[in-house]
C-alpha cells in the first residue's frame, strides 16, 4: 500500500462511529474522489492484517461554522467576496460502505488508519468480479475511478442466463439512458461469448435496430472501447429482420410497414434475411385473446368469448378468414343467433357487440391477410412458424414500431408465446429438442406496455411474462426488457430480474418506492448521469457500479 | 492509582485523601491580565500627535504583517488533599500545560510549528524540603513509563492569595508562559521571525518581565489580549475609565500609545487599543476591541516612543484579521482574530483527556 499515494484517513467519531457496514475518511488537500470509488484502508485485529475495501458513497465539505449565520458575520458581515488572511478550517470528508474484506474480517475500520485508492486489482478482487476470459464472464461495462483506473465489469453468466439468476431490466428516460445500446452491447456480447444462445429482438421504435448486421461507422478510438472487453468490435451475425406486412404502395415497391431505409430494406431481402409477417384466421385463431390483453375484462366475458371461438364448431371451419369471423361475430352481435335460438354460447348480446367492436378495429391492419400469399416479392410468413424455427446463434428481429399499441401487445404476446411452447416441447413434433437453443433471450423495450403494474388479471401476456420471469431462467428463456420508469413496472416481474441496470431519470420517479433500498446519494445522481453512464446492480457485485460501455459497432440510423 | 503517591507519601508520614478527580478549571475564575497599573500619561509614547484616537484607512487589499500565532494553555485538577506531620491541610492539584505556535502559509492555510507539552503534580511548600525532594524524585522516576511529569511546589501566602488552589494554579499558569518563552526563544534563534512575518502572542505580555531575560526576543512580537480591564483609570489623564474612551472607538479607529512599565520597573511597553470589528451591529460597546501591547527596546526608548507608522501598520493588519471569525464557535469571536482561536483548537486538542489524565495518579 505504501507505493499508492494515500487519499486520506479514516475518523471516527462519538456521534458518527464506524461500523461494520461504512466507515468515514476526511481527504488530504486537493484529493479527488467521486461517488462509486473503491478505496482500500488496513485493517489489523489481533495481528491478522487485512484490508477491507469501500465502495465511496457520499462526499461532504464542512467548516468550523455552526451555522450560515456565523459564515456571514464572517464576511465581514455580508461583504461578497470579502478578503482574508485566513482560510477557514474547512475539510472534506466521505462516507464509504463496506464491500469486503479480504481476511473476513468485518470489525469497524480503526480510526486514524490510512485510505488508498483501489488499483485494477483491488476493484476485481473487492467486487467478486471474474477475469475477462473466465468461460462464464459476460461483460457489463466499464467502470473508471477518478484515479484513472479503467476496469471492465464481468457478469457471471450464471446470474444473467441462469440458472442462478436471469433476466434483466434497465430503466431511465427515453434519450438520455441509452437503455436499448446498453442492451444491444450485452446482446452482442452474449452472442460473442456463449456458443448456446439465440435472441429475439423486438424494435419498437423507428428503425434503431433494423440495421444491426451492417458494419458501424466507428473511429479508432471507440473501436478501442471494445478491446477492453475482448469483443470483436462488429455487428451482429446471422441477422433475420421480420417486418409487419403492409400493401405496396407509393413507387418504393415495398411491402414491408416499417420506417427503415427502403435501399437498406431491399437489400435485405435480396439477401433473403428479412420477411414480412402476416396473422391469418386459420393459423392464428389463438391469437385473438392476445389482441385484447390490454383490455380490462372483469367479469370474464371476453375470456368467456374466446374460450367459445376456440372451442365451437362454429368457429372450427378450415376455411374460415378473417372476414368471414368477423361476419360471424357479428351474428351473435346483433342477436340473430339468439333470436334463432342457435347461441349455444350463453354470452349476453352486449358482451358480443362490445367484442365485435373491438375486432372491428384491431384486425383492420394489413398484417391480417385472409390468406397467406405465394409471391415470393411479398415475402409473407407466419412470425410464430419462423420464431419456432430459430436457432442457437440466431438474432431475430421483429419490428412493431408501426403497429398501434394494441397489435404491438398481440405480436409481443405471440412471440413470447411461441418461445415458451418451444421449449415447452409444444413443437416436438416439427423438430428434435437438442437442436432448440439451450438458451433465448427476449428484448422487448416499453415493458409497461406488456406488463404494466395495473394490468388486468386476466391479461394473457402478463401470465407468460410472469411464467417467464419466475420460471424461465431454469427453462432457457430470459428476458431483457427496457422501460422509462421502472416504477410503471409489474411488481413481480421486475422482481425476478437479477440483473437491474439504472440510467437517467428524474426526481419524481426516484422518489417511487422502487428506489428506496437504493443509498440516496446514489438515487440522487441517477438524476444526473451522463448519456452513455449507466448504474448496475447485479447479485454477485456486491454494490451498484457505474458504468460505461462502448459505442454499438452496427450502423445507426441518420439523425 | 493514587497508590503509587501514597507510598511515598506514607513514608514521610503524610496523610493524603484521594477523591473523585475533578477538573478545576470551571473553579477558577481568570482575572484580567493586567498585573500592573504602572502607566505614564503625560504623554503618548509614539511619535505623531494623535489626540484621543486616530482613524486608520482601510486598504482596498489589506496586507498582513502577521505570519505566527502563539497560544498557551493549561488544565488543572485536584487529585486529593494531604495533612503535613505538622498538621497542615493542604490540597494536591495536577495539571497539563501546554503551549504552540501555528504558522499560516502564503495561501492563508494554518500548520502547526511548535509544539510543547508538560504534565505538573503541584505539592504545598508545607511539606518538609528533604521529603519533597524525596517524593520528587521517587515519583518522577517512577511515573516516567505511565506519565512524564515534574513535581513541583507552591507556595500559599495567606495574605495574598484567598485559596492555595489557586496559588498552585497561578504557579502552573506561570509554567505554560515559560513554554511559551521557550518557544518564543527557538523561534527567534531559527531566524523565522521578521517584520513582515511576526508573531501575534494571545494575551498580555506584562506577566512575563520576571522571566525575561533578553528582551530583544520580542523584536518582532506582539500581545493581542480580547479582555481587558475597562475600569483601569490610570491609562487616562483625567481618571476616566478607559472603557469610557473605548466606547467611543468607531470601526478602524485606534487609542494613541500608552507608556507602561513592568512591576519591576524594568521594562518598558507601549499599550494601546484598535477597534478591529464594526460596532454598531453588538450591543457590547467594547466588542470588537483588543488591546495590544509590544515591548519598548532600544530604538523606543531613545526617541521615547514607538514609531506611528510601525503602529498604524500594526493596528491595520489587525483590522485586516477581522475576516472570518470564529462566530458561533466561541462567545468572545467579537474580540478574537481566527488564527488565533485556531492555534489555541489546536493547542487544546493536544490535551489528554480530563478523566484519563486525572485517573493516572
Amino acid at each position: 500500500m505504501s507505493k499508492i499515494k494515500a487519499i486520506g484517513t479514516v475518523s471516527a467519531t462519538e456521534k458518527n462511529p464506524n461500523t461494520c457496514d461504512e466507515f468515514t475518511f476526511w481527504l488530504g488537500n486537493d484529493v479527488k474522489i467521486s461517488p462509486f470509488d473503491i478505496v482500500k484502508v488496513e485493517n489489523k485485529i489481533s495481528g491478522q492484517a487485512s484490508t477491507t475495501y469501500g465502495v465511496v458513497e457520499e462526499i461532504y465539505h464542512i467548516t468550523d461554522s455552526p451555522g450560515h449565520i456565523s459564515n456571514y458575520v464572517s464576511s465581514d458581515f455580508g461583504v461578497i467576496g470579502a478578503e482574508s488572511f485566513t482560510k477557514k478550517l474547512s475539510l472534506t470528508y466521505a462516507k464509504a460502505s463496506v464491500i469486503d474484506n479480504n481476511n473476513e474480517n468485518y470489525m469497524p475500520v480503526p480510526d486514524g488508519s490510512i485510505v488508498y485508492p483501489a488499483d485494477a486489482e483491488d476493484i476485481k478482487n473487492a467486487l467478486g468480479l471474474l477475469k475477462e476470459d473466465d468461460k462464464k464472464a459476460i461483460p457489463g461495462g466499464l467502470l473508471k475511478t477518478s484515479n484513472g483506473v479503467s476496469v471492465p465489469i464481468m457478469y457471471n453468466s450464471d446470474f444473467v442466463l441462469g440458472p442462478e439468476g436471469a433476466h434483466l431490466n434497465i430503466s431511465g428516460i427515453s434519450g438520455l439512458a441509452t437503455k436499448t445500446s446498453y442492451a444491444m452491447f450485452m446482446l452482442k456480447a452474449i452472442q460473442e461469448r456463449t456458443d448456446d444462445t439465440a435472441i429475439i429482438i423486438l424494435n419498437v421504435k423507428g428503425d434503431d435496430l433494423l440495421r444491426i448486421d451492417r458494419e458501424g461507422n466507428l473511429n479508432a478510438d471507440r473501436r478501442n472501447q471494445w478491446k477492453a472487453f475482448n469483443i470483436n468490435c462488429e455487428p451482429f451475425k446471422n441477422v433475420h429482420y421480420f417486418y409487419p406486412y403492409m400493401r405496396m404502395r407509393g413507387t418504393d415497391n415495398v411491402c414491408s410497414n416499417t420506417s427503415l431505409d427502403s435501399s437498406v430494406l431491399k437489400e435485405q431481402f435480396a439477401d433473403g434475411i428479412a420477411k414480412n409477417y402476416i396473422y391469418t384466421f386459420s393459423e392464428d385463431k389463438s391469437k385473438i385473446e392476445l389482441l385484447m390483453s390490454n383490455i380490462d375484462d372483469p367479469n370474464w366475458t371476453l375470456e368467456a368469448i374466446f374460450n367459445f371461438i376456440e372451442t365451437s364448431i362454429e368457429f372450427d371451419d378450415d376455411d374460415m378468414n378473417w372476414d368471414s369471423f368477423k361476419s360471424k361475430v357479428k351474428e351473435y352481435a346483433n342477436g340473430k343467433k339468439a333470436k334463432s335460438g342457435d347461441d349455444k354460447s350463453q354470452i349476453l348480446v352486449q358482451s358480443w357487440k362490445r367484442f365485435s367492436r373491438l375486432i372491428a378495429t384491431s384486425i383492420q391492419n394489413d398484417i391480417f391477410q385472409n390468406s397467406k400469399s405465394g409471391d415470393p416479392s411479398r415475402a409473407q410468413v407466419h412470425l410464430s412458424k419462423e420464431v419456432s424455427k430459430i436457432n442457437t446463434g440466431d438474432v431475430l428481429v421483429i419490428d412493431i414500431a408501426k403497429l398501434n399499441e394494441q397489435l404491438q401487445c398481440m405480436v409481443f404476446g405471440d412471440v413470447i408465446k411461441t418461445v415458451y411452447d418451444l421449449k415447452h416441447g409444444e413443437y416436438a413434433d416439427e423438430r428434435d429438442a437438442a437442436s432448440i437453443p439451450k438458451k433465448i433471450i427476449i428484448f422487448v423495450d416499453e415493458l409497461n406496455k406488456y406488463a404494466p403494474k395495473e394490468s388486468p388479471k386476466n391479461s394473457p401476456i402478463l401470465n407468460y411474462l410472469l411464467e417467464i420471469t419466475e420460471r424461465g431462467r431454469s427453462e432457457g428463456i430470459i428476458l431483457f426488457s427496457a422501460e422509462q420508469f421502472r416504477s410503471a413496472v409489474h411488481d413481480r416481474i421486475k422482481g425476478n430480474c437479477s440483473t437491474n441496470i439504472y440510467g437517467r431519470t428524474n426526481a419524481i420517479e426516484i422518489s417511487k418506492p422502487d428506489y428506496r433500498y437504493i443509498p440516496k446519494v446514489y438515487s440522487n445522481m441517477m438524476t444526473r448521469l451522463d448519456k452513455g453512464d449507466l448504474i448496475i446492480e447485479h447479485p454477485v457485485f456486491k454494490t451498484l457500479l457505474k458504468v460505461s460501455f462502448p459505442y454499438p459497432p452496427y450502423e445507426l440510423p441518420n439523425k | 492509582m493514587g497508590g503509587l503517591l501514597r507510598k511515598y507519601m506514607e513514608k514521610k508520614k503524610i496523610t493524603l485523601f484521594e477523591q473523585n478527580r475533578v477538573n478545576l478549571d470551571s473553579y477558577f475564575f481568570e482575572p484580567f491580565q493586567e498585573i500592573s497599573e504602572n502607566y505614564d500619561t503625560s504623554k503618548i509614547f509614539e511619535t505623531d500627535k494623535i489626540g484621543t484616537k486616530k482613524k486608520l484607512p482601510l486598504l482596498p487589499r489589506p496586507l498582513t504583517n502577521f505570519s505566527f500565532f502563539m497560544d498557551g494553555s493549561r488544565k488543572v485538577y485536584k487529585i486529593g488533599d494531604i495533612i503535613t506531620p505538622e498538621n497542615r491541610f493542604m490540597p494536591v492539584i495536577a495539571g497539563q500545560v501546554c503551549a504552540g505556535c501555528c504558522y499560516r502559509d502564503e495561501a492563508g492555510h494554518m500548520h502547526k510549528h511548535m509544539l510543547e507539552k508538560q504534565n505538573y503534580l503541584m505539592l504545598s511548600d508545607a511539606i518538609n524540603e528533604e521529603d519533597f525532594e524525596y517524593i520528587k524524585h521517587g515519583y518522577e522516576r517512577d511515573m516516567k513509563d505511565r506519565l512524564p511529569l515534574r513535581v513541583e511546589k507552591y507556595r500559599f501566602d495567606k495574605l495574598k492569595d484567598d485559596k492555595p488552589a489557586n496559588t498552585a494554579i497561578a504557579v502552573i499558569q506561570s509554567f505554560m508562559h515559560d513554554l511559551e518563552l521557550s518557544i518564543l526563544d527557538r523561534m527567534v534563534a531559527s531566524n523565522v521571525l521578521t517584520p513582515e512575518s511576526m508573531l501575534i502572542l494571545d494575551g498580555a505580555l506584562q506577566f512575563l518581565p520576571s522571566k525575561i531575560k533578553n528582551p530583544d526576543i520580542f523584536y518582532n512580537v506582539i500581545g493581542v489580549s480580547k479582555s481587558f480591564n475597562p475600569n483601569l483609570t490610570k491609562l487616562m489623564k483625567n481618571k476616566m475609565h478607559i472603557g469610557t474612551l473605548l466606547s467611543k472607538l468607531e470601526f478602524a479607529e485606534r487609542t494613541p500609545v500608552i507608556k507602561m512599565k513592568s512591576s519591576d520597573e524594568k521594562l518598558t511597553f507601549g499599550v494601546w487599543y484598535v477597534r478591529i470589528r464594526d460596532i454598531y451591529r453588538r450591543g457590547d460597546p467594547l466588542d470588537g476591541i483588543v488591546k495590544i501591547e509590544k515591548l519598548a527596546l532600544k530604538d523606543e526608548l531613545d526617541n521615547d516612543g514607538f514609531d506611528s507608522v510601525l503602529i498604524d501598520t500594526i493596528s491595520s493588519s489587525l483590522i485586516g484579521e477581522r475576516v472570518p471569525t470564529c462566530h458561533g464557535k466561541d462567545e468572545r469571536w467579537a474580540n478574537h482574530l481566527y488564527p488565533v482561536y485556531l492555534t489555541e483548537k489546536m493547542v487544546k486538542s493536544s490535551f489528554m483527556s480530563d478523566i484519563y489524565f486525572a485517573n493516572l495518579f
